[in-house]
């Protein structure tokens, strides 16, 4: 991102690779529409783009990069005119972006596990719920969610072990995974 | 990578999730767009951010000259140079705590930000107190009933091209917390507001200087925040 900031355009390949697949999953998740996520990405790499100079040398480009996202989404919200859309107003669950597997019951099995899960996720206090996606669901490392949330590692740290013990993943009740793993779950892209 | 990639089904199952990637004919769409337009660059953006600075600063510089610049008047000269120096050191301080730590792209963290709104009028606060303490003799430098109300106005008046310059340089741009930001530009500027008109004004009076020198920047502070939100938040270009 340092090199495209200072006018390398070819540099785009590597910060489009390094980011499109996070921030689609970032806006699929949210919008839950495939065409949304999609125009939702095109204006935000757009907004990278036009807005590359105020990137701050050495900084981690995630937490800026999911900002300006967040703030378009944000902003597709309010023009829409629509509340976000939680799991339980909808008739189905919205997951029908997740694909993969071979045995199609063991696939919508799963995908009704997801979905509870995604209901549960919901009912946590914000702050947590936050930490929680950043962290664990949208891959970014624990410095970059404590620099997109303004907190300090350590209180990230507390944010997402609360939003571990509350979804009960601390027992592997949904995946056998220490949550500390999680700390590892993204990298810095500088 | 997420829990909605792998999950495990009622029987115990596990079936892997792929959240779908982005349409490959997007990639193509969305280089072809932005090759199309020029964007500016860092280089050219930092030399741009030091100009809207410096131009902030002589701004207030000029404006504090041609009302009238430096006045002893009867306050002690030891006291007027202590005060200047304390209060350009404070504003120094601000503005330094104001630059992101390395590796932070969207600004200082939260606390920083309400350290620098809360402590600035504290710190000035002290000040003033500590420098009644050490010249005592500044007890009788008091002017007329409406001078406080005039210092407030040039003080205000000082710190609005600072203030201009933050709006200018940061406004528009990816920061967390808007509202703090804000209120940080405002109590920033509002020091530096504060240190000129206290090289101006030679009245000492701790009410005085309360109310004429440290009550702009917690107005500045308080009306930049409300207005944050439509004069700094990240617009789309």
């Amino acid at each position: 991102m340092n090199a495209y900031a200072d006018g390398d355009d070819r540099a785009l390949n590597v910060v489009y690779d390094a980011l499109a697949p996070r921030l689609f999953g970032f806006f699929l998740r949210r919008a839950r529409s495939r065409e949304v996520a999609e125009d939702l990405l095109q204006r935000t790499f757009l907004q990278i783009h036009r807005h590359r100079a105020n990137f701050l040398r050495g900084a981690a480009v995630a937490p800026w990069a999911f900002a300006i996202g967040r703030r378009l989404f944000l902003d597709h919200v309010r023009d829409r005119g629509t509340e976000r859309r939680r799991l339980g107003e909808r008739d189905d669950d919205g997951l029908e972006f997740l694909t993969g597997g071979s045995d199609p019951e063991a696939v919508a099995s799963a995908r009704e596990e997801a979905a509870h899960f995604l209901k549960r996720l919901e009912l946590l206090p914000e702050n947590q719920r936050i930490a929680f996606e950043l962290v664990r669901i949208d891959g970014l490392s624990m410095a970059e969610a404590a620099d997109f949330l303004g907190a300090s590692v350590s209180a990230t740290k507390v944010r997402c072990h609360r939003a571990y013990k509350a979804l009960g993943l601390l027992d592997g009740q949904l995946r056998g995974e220490a949550p500390e793993n999680a700390d590892n779950g993204g990298k810095a892209d500088r | 990578m997420s829990d909605l990639n792998d999950s495990r089904g009622a029987r115990g199952e596990t079936a892997k999730f792929s959240v779908p990637l982005p349409n490959p004919a997007l990639r193509a769409a969305l280089f072809a767009k932005i090759a199309a337009e020029s964007a500016p660059v860092r280089p050219i953006q930092r030399r741009w951010d030091a100009a809207i600075r410096l131009g902030g600063f002589l701004a207030s510089i000029t404006i504090f000259t041609i009302v009238g610049g430096v006045s002893v008047g009867e306050r002690p000269a030891g006291y007027v140079a202590a005060m200047a120096i304390a209060w350009g050191a404070l504003f120094v301080l601000l503005s330094r705590l104001l630059v992101p730590p390395p590796g932070a792209a969207l600004g200082p963290r939260r606390a920083t930000l309400a350290a620098i709104v809360v402590g600035a009028p504290l710190a000035l606060t002290v000040l003033v107190v500590v420098g009644r303490l050490l010249w005592p003799a500044t007890a009788s430098c008091d002017g007329p009933n409406n001078h406080s109300g005039r210092c407030f106005f040039y003080s205000c008046l000082f710190s609005a091209p600072i203030l201009l310059a933050f709006i200018v340089a940061r406004g528009g741009t990816v920061m967390r917390d808007v509202a703090l930001h804000g209120a940080a530009f405002g109590a920033i500027a509002g020091c530096f507001g504060a240190l000129l008109i206290t090289l101006r004004c030679v009245y000492a009076v701790v009410p005085h200087l309360l109310l004429g020198h440290v009550a702009p920047v917690i107005l500045l502070g308080v009306v930049v925040a409300l207005l944050a939100e439509p004069i700094l938040r990240f617009r789309e270009r």
